[in-house]
């Protein structure tokens, strides 16, 4: 599902990642984990087409993402979804518009757009905020808002970036078995966070990051 | 589609007053557009009568046989510039004149001092260029010589260019500041709008969703303007009749709106704010 080949990614001539390569297979959960500066961000960025890599081939389902075209990238983003670590949330609309805008943004009929958005917030247990404004809501409920949006079109892979960065242990066990809720479902889902302790006790595949490479 | 007209309308609320503004300077160039090309209408009717008024007279040598006159009125409408040729004999011609004049004066000359001719009548687009034409016809077999309004012709022909050089100028000038207004209004509602388009872009919106809002705007800017400069050509109207202007200038009575630029304006209108927030929205880049 998602390969990278001797991938290489420099800032300002500076080295960020140095010679990856790895492969996660269709309806994987994975986590990259490393310190920060690590380039956990900048490797989610390469996949979701809004950084370029430097040197080296990714391929993400069928998308060849060293060649491929600006008009292409939107087809890109209905395959691939992220969710933010500032979540990129519209802070002035309700939680119903936001969580619409993707499958807005698709074309659906306004009542199939109604079905889809009640059901994933009720996976989220957040049904009750439907009609609150976004900006009215805690950190861990935008969080939650933010994977309601990345799942609602139904991807074949969500990217999440540190999702449980501001949360209590509780609320970060929370949010990472609606992950696996929705790896269930055949989504393949790859999370970078820096936090051990979501992936420890689990047989999840970890990608470790450091100094510009991967270890496993 | 109902989404984009909506967001277009609420943006366009959101900035009514720059968007009035635009809106405004819009219409006045229009109504500035619409006048020119009012006048340059109405210049071409005016050159339309004068010309079809404006005959060329070529006056025949005597000793021309029938078959000939018609061997060379076909060598004439070959050139394709006349609207009408009509042969008028030197017979045709003296009765003419006994209608005007007293026939005893004309029967005390004796014989017929007049000549074939053919009278031949431009077409409005070889108006520019009579004085070839004319010598043309001049070295044509039988041709003794050619009589032309030269003087009503060429002073004509300087009017014609130079007006319309000059509205030309000034309908491209207008134009140009139409499509810069509302290039900027545009512009400037997009920057307004760069988080929401960032965000949209990364939930994979495509080019055409992202920019079709502000199409829109454009459009409605261009649609409203061109109402506007609507109502001011209405008002003038208005003015000019109640005000009794046209006793005073009588050539006003004489000039003619042509009804499709009220179809015209609003199409015109639509299609430079499309283009220009086409233009300034730009390429949509997401990486
Ligand atoms: N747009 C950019 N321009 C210049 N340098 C950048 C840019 N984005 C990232 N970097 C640099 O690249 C390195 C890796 O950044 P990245 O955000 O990928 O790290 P990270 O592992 O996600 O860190 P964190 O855990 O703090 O989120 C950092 O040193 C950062 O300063
Ligand atoms: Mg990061």
């Amino acid at each position: 599902m998602i390969t990278f080949s001797g991938v290489y990614k420099y800032y300002n001539e500076i080295p960020v990642l140095q010679g990856i390569s790895f492969h996660i297979d269709k309806g994987e959960l994975a986590f990259i984990t490393g310190p920060s500066g690590a380039g956990k961000t900048t490797l989610l960025k390469l996949i979701f087409g809004s950084e370029v890599a430097d040197e080296g081939e990714i391929k993400v389902g069928d998308f060849e993402l060293s060649r491929i075209k600006n008009s292409e990238i939107p087809r890109l983003r209905r395959f691939v979804t992220f969710v933010f670590q500032d979540f990129r949330l519209r802070q002035d609309l309700t939680v119903f518009d936001n969580v619409a805008l993707p499958l807005r943004i698709l074309g659906e009929k306004e009542k199939e757009i109604k079905l889809k958005v009640m059901d994933v917030l009720r996976d989220v247990a957040l049904r009750h905020k439907v009609d609150s404004l976004v900006r009215t809501l805690s950190g861990g409920e935008q969080q939650k808002i933010a994977i309601a949006r990345a799942v609602v079109t139904n991807p074949q892979i969500i990217l999440a970036d540190e999702p449980t960065g501001n949360l209590d242990p509780e609320a970060s066990q929370e949010i990472i078995n609606l992950f696996k809720k929705i790896n269930t479902r055949g989504c393949t889902v790859l999370i970078a966070t820096h936090d051990p302790t979501l992936f420890q006790s689990s047989s999840y595949r970890v990608l470790k990051l450091k100094d510009g490479k991967i270890s496993q | 589609m109902k989404r984009h007209i909506q967001s277009a309308i609420k943006d366009i609320w959101n900035n009514r007053w720059s968007t009035f503004l635009s809106v405004l300077t819009v219409a006045v160039c229009f109504f500035i557009i619409t006048g020119i090309s009012i006048l340059l209408y109405n210049l071409e009717i005016f050159t339309k009568k004068l010309t079809t008024k404006a005959a060329v007279v070529i006056f025949l040598k005597d000793s021309i046989t029938e078959e000939q006159t018609n061997y060379l009125m076909d060598q004439i409408k070959k050139m394709g510039v006349f609207s009408k040729l009509q042969y008028i004999s030197k017979d045709m011609a003296l009765k003419e004149m006994k209608d005007i004049m007293e026939p005893s004066l004309v029967e005390l000359i004796g014989y017929n001092p007049l000549y074939n001719t053919i009278e031949a009548y431009l077409k409005d687009e070889a108006l520019t260029t009579v004085e070839d034409t004319v010598n043309k016809i001049k070295s044509l077999q039988f041709v003794d010589d050619v009589y032309y309004p030269a003087n009503i012709i060429t002073g004509l022909k300087i009017i014609r260019v130079t007006l319309w050089n000059f509205g030309i100028g000034i309908f491209i000038l207008l134009t140009v500041s139409v499509l810069f207004i509302v290039y900027s209004t545009i512009r400037s509602f997009y920057w307004k709008k760069t988080e929401e388009i960032e965000i949209l872009k990364l939930l994979g919106a495509t080019p055409s969703y992202i920019r079709l809002p502000f199409l829109i705007e454009g459009a409605i800017i261009g649609l409203i303007g061109s109402m506007f400069s609507k109502l001011f050509i209405f008002i003038v109207f208005l003015l000019l009749q109640t005000r009794h202007i046209y006793e005073f200038i009588p050539v006003l009575t004489q000039i003619v709106i042509p009804l499709e630029i009220f179809y015209m304006l609003p199409i015109f209108g639509i299609l430079s704010g499309v283009v220009s927030s086409f233009l300034s929205v730009g390429k949509i880049k997401y990486q």
